[in-house]
């Protein structure tokens, strides 16, 4: 888990997008990673720049699957295979919000 | 108290008395209700760890899960979790944390996807092909050097039917035990369950049948007690699914080496078994499938039988679960001040007065917390230690040294003059629910404080599913065998009703 970068997660999110009929538990997931890649990111992996994650993409090989713990902190938790990582994102917690509704 | 008492308190060193504590505990529990009770595919019934007797060179762990089987419960018979992780753990440095992992990973497949039978002619092999609803397995170590995968496609035998569908069913199970490694077999299926306790009568406000005339009843009159009465196995007929490992004990001690000395500080192992889900879980995202991700969260753990049900309150059962031994410092005022020791003496008035006295004392139960928590050190029984350290945590505690006792074993185990059986490991045949009742009633006290006399009571408590110590065959499970995997063959559909 510590080496699952959220850069890395961000790709592999990204690269399930492109695959097509890659399954996601939020359809609207996908696209709002996108969003959140290239806003302010949060706690985690914060320190790593835009320009990283636009990179070459690996396929994460399965759904994601996100968890919205609170929206006022934007804490997220994210799952793929036996994967799960945390992030602090509050606009992308208010983009779940609005895509639900 | 004496000299002894001490000993023991400084192996444990942080006796917590009951406080608020749980109500701290209960902010972390989901809910009042346990949950793994409505997940019998993750839910461990029971866990042995015994030198091996026909391989005295090995040691044999089984882990239970999916209890209380009717063995004709068709035509979608029983089966391990596809999507659970099952572990068996072994401690063997003193901390509570595991050293070694075999863990167990089982897959599910349909061969006939038109018909709605388990099997539509005799399963005469475990590759028949009217065996329709079959599993098999994978077995990896996990320890300090990395994870190694023993096995895969281990195939399971199928559940024992009746006898046409089943009609030489050992010859099956023998099909099926599988050589991993050097020296380690595997057997993963359903067995006969082996443990036998009158939950019907001790769930009922502490019935003790044998001793049911001198219960309270609350002042209620046409209960039916009243007279002594024989025990009633609540486990009899019935069937588990068991997860069997037989290894060489140095491939488990922490120096790889046999200690052959008892008081060898490295001869001692600490077991516990673990299963696990994925974190996320989504249904029907296929039709008919579900989808798990995330990482596993433990949701079920064993060690020391009777410790979870018995001692730990409802509120905080599923939170235990989650934790490792480790973390059992926490429930440790559980052990000291046991519920059931303080409700003995209500439940049955006047028949255990010493115990009343100690209880009312406030005095921790140091012969508990040493036979659950921590083992009991050299000094206490003589020629006997199953001392992991000062570390709190509930392990079945086992000393490889001490041989497996072939001839005249009792079922009462190192209280009962045999050192080879419970608290010393499991063996399958330990009358535990006996031993931990007299335990908590008082009969070990004397092993920390000499001078405690226990109550007559004590020493009697027992279920009335034995003859006495040396009847290893209670009823309900006189399938035992004398190899592995031990637990005797499990009942079948066919006879069961009829044979019960």
């Amino acid at each position: 888990m510590s080496e699952f970068s959220r850069r890395i997660f961000l790709k592999r999110g990204t690269a399930a997008v492109a695959l097509a009929g890659a399954a996601s538990a939020i359809p609207a997931l996908p696209a709002l990673i996108g969003v959140a890649d290239t806003q302010a990111p949060a706690d985690v992996g914060a320190a790593e720049s835009a320009a990283e994650d636009t990179g070459p993409i690996d396929s994460v090989g399965g759904p994601i699957i996100a968890h919205v713990r609170d929206l006022t902190s934007g804490e997220i938790g994210l799952f793929t295979g036996t994967d799960e990582i945390t992030v602090h994102d509050p606009q992308l917690a208010a983009s779940i919000l609005r895509a639900l509704r | 108290m004496t000299a002894l008492v001490p000993e023991l308190l400084a192996a444990c060193p942080s006796i917590d008395h009951p406080t608020n504590k749980e109500a701290e505990v209960s902010h972390v529990v989901h809910r009042e209700a346990p949950q793994i009770s409505k997940d019998p595919v993750a839910d461990s019934t029971d866990l042995y760890a015994f030198v091996s007797p026909d391989q005295p060179d090995t040691v044999t762990l089984i882990a239970n899960y999916v209890p209380l089987q009717a063995p004709d419960g068709g035509p979608n018979f029983y089966e391990f979790g596809d999507d659970v992780l099952y572990a068996i753990n072994i401690d063997n440095d003193g901390d509570g944390d595991a050293d070694i992992s075999f863990q167990f990973q089982f897959t599910s497949r349909i061969t006939d996807p038109d018909t709605f039978l388990y099997n539509t002619g005799p399963i005469t092999s475990l590759t028949s092909p009217s065996w329709n609803r079959r599993q098999t397995y994978s077995v990896t170590r996990v320890d300090e050097r990395g994870s190694h995968v023993l096995g895969t496609g281990i195939p399971c035998p199928p559940c024992n039917i009746g006898p046409l569908s089943t009609p030489d069913f050992p010859a099956l199970v023998s099909e099926a035990i599988t050589t991993v490694a050097p020296g380690t077999k595997v057997l993963a299926g359903q067995r006969a369950e082996g443990f036998y306790v009158d939950l019907g009568a001790v769930f009922d406000l502490g019935i003790l049948r044998p001793f049911e005339q001198d219960h309270t009843t609350f002042g209620l009159a046409g209960t039916g007690l009243g007279t002594m009465a024989k025990g009633v196995n609540s486990t009899d007929g019935v069937n588990v699914h068991s997860i069997a490992i037989q290894v060489p004990i140095d491939q488990l001690t922490a120096d790889g080496r046999t200690a052959t000395s008892v008081t060898d500080p490295t001869a001692v192992l600490g077991v516990w078994t673990t299963a696990s889900r994925q974190k996320a879980r989504i249904f029907g995202n296929w039709p008919g499938e579900n989808y798990n991700s995330g990482p596993y969260a433990q949701v079920s753990r064993l060690g020391n039988p009777l410790v979870n049900e018995v001692l730990i309150p409802m509120a905080a059962k599923d939170y235990w679960n989650s934790l490792p031994p480790a973390a059992d410092q926490e429930f440790a005022s559980h052990v000291a001040h046991p519920e059931l020791a303080g409700l003995l003496n209500v439940l049955y008035p006047g028949v255990f007065p010493h115990l009343a006295s100690y209880v009312s004392s406030g005095a921790p139960r140091a012969d508990l917390l040493a036979i659950l928590l921590t083992g009991i050190p050299a000094g206490i029984v003589p020629g006997f230690q199953n001392y992991t350290g000062p570390r709190q945590a509930d392990m079945l505690r086992l000393n490889v040294a001490i041989p497996p006792t072939t001839t005249g074993a009792s079922n009462l185990g190192l209280v009962g003059g045999d050192p080879a059986g419970f608290p010393n490991g499991r063996r399958v045949f330990d009358d535990v629910v006996t031993i931990e009742l007299r335990a908590i009633a008082g009969a070990t006290l004397p092993l920390v404080d000499p001078g405690y006399t226990p109550d007559a009571a004590a020493g009697a408590i027992s279920m009335g599913l034995t003859s006495g110590p040396t009847d290893l065959t209670a009823m309900g499970t006189e399938n035992y065998l004398s190899e592995f995997p031990y637990l005797g063959t499990p009942h079948s559909g066919f006879a069961v009703p009829a044979a019960s």
